[in-house]
């Protein structure tokens, strides 16, 4: 098999959703994804990652990432201070661009791996010095990724019509 | 293969080309005039963006005690604007009225009057 086919097969795997064995299963999961999908991109992304809905008072280009982020990006200190404007701008677009794609289920996988790692040093590189409450906000998002990494966007995703598409 | 070259090489000048926001240096001059209020203890500022904080002062100085109160600062910012509110003894002005805007200028100093509790 070339690497091409190899490559395809894996993009595949990668978008095709796990189906829950009744709709409503899939109905139940799809209401957590698009909820932090928009929150995501609406509110937390938009606020530091430049996007036609961003606050207007924020002064954001097109796809520019906040000012002030890499430098607080740089304060975690190790591969972040070498880093900081890679890691900012990676992780407002996971979380500005990745929730439009977790709301839509469109690569479903991709993107909450990208949310997920976002999280992950959200929670315990920003705010786990200000106590586990603060943690919380972040943490959901966690979980809502972590469960999407494996089921994929279910019944109500586009990766589900494009699996469908593909297959026929 | 050319193909996926030139799609990699515009990629990673698009991520790396003006992809964080531009931030400029200035400096704000505040001054605040206070009528109607004796024995003065605190006058702050408070608002969005560093060093700003709705919970904390960012304190004025003293020019004429009850009466006329400055401020200056540099920040480096990228906004066009901050929300403001100042607070004399810890006590907003304003109340369940909009926030000021101070609306940076465009050259290196903004210049800001303002008496406290009324709105321009």
């Amino acid at each position: 098999m070339t690497l091409k086919l190899k490559l395809i097969q894996f993009f595949r795997g990668l978008t095709q959703p796990v189906l829950l064995p009744h709709w409503w299963q899939d109905a139940i999961l799809f209401i957590p994804r698009v909820i932090c999908g928009f929150l995501l991109t609406a509110n937390f992304g938009a606020a530091k990652f430049g996007l036609p809905w961003s606050p207007v008072e924020n002064n954001l280009g097109f796809f520019e990432v906040a000012f002030w982020f890499p430098h607080d990006v740089a304060t975690y200190g190790g591969i972040f201070k070498l880093f900081p404007v890679f890691f900012a701008w990676m992780g407002a677009f996971s979380e500005a661009v990745g929730g439009i794609f977790l709301l839509l289920g469109f690569q479903t996988r991709i993107f909450s791996f990208l949310i997920f790692c976002t999280m992950m040093v959200a929670v315990f590189l920003q705010q786990w010095s200000n106590g586990t409450w603060n943690t919380l906000p972040a943490l959901g998002f966690a979980w809502v990724s972590l469960f999407m990494m494996v089921l994929g966007s279910g019944r109500f995703g586009l990766d589900h019509f494009i699996s469908k598409k593909i297959k026929s | 293969m050319k193909k996926y070259q030139t799609l990699l090489v515009i990629s990673l000048v698009c991520l790396f080309s003006s992809c964080v926001q531009k931030a400029y240096k200035k400096t704000i001059v505040i001054k605040l005039t206070v009528h109607h209020i004796k024995g003065i203890k605190t006058v702050g500022i408070r608002g969005n963006g560093d060093p700003l904080s709705w919970d904390k002062d960012f304190p004025l100085q003293t020019v004429v005690k009850d009466s006329l109160y400055t401020l200056t600062s540099t920040v480096i910012t990228g906004y066009k604007f901050a929300e403001i509110k100042f607070a004399v003894n810890g006590e907003f002005e304003l109340k369940d009225k909009p926030n000021r805007r101070l609306v940076f200028s465009d050259t290196d100093t903004t210049n800001y009057n303002a008496v406290f509790d009324v709105n321009q």
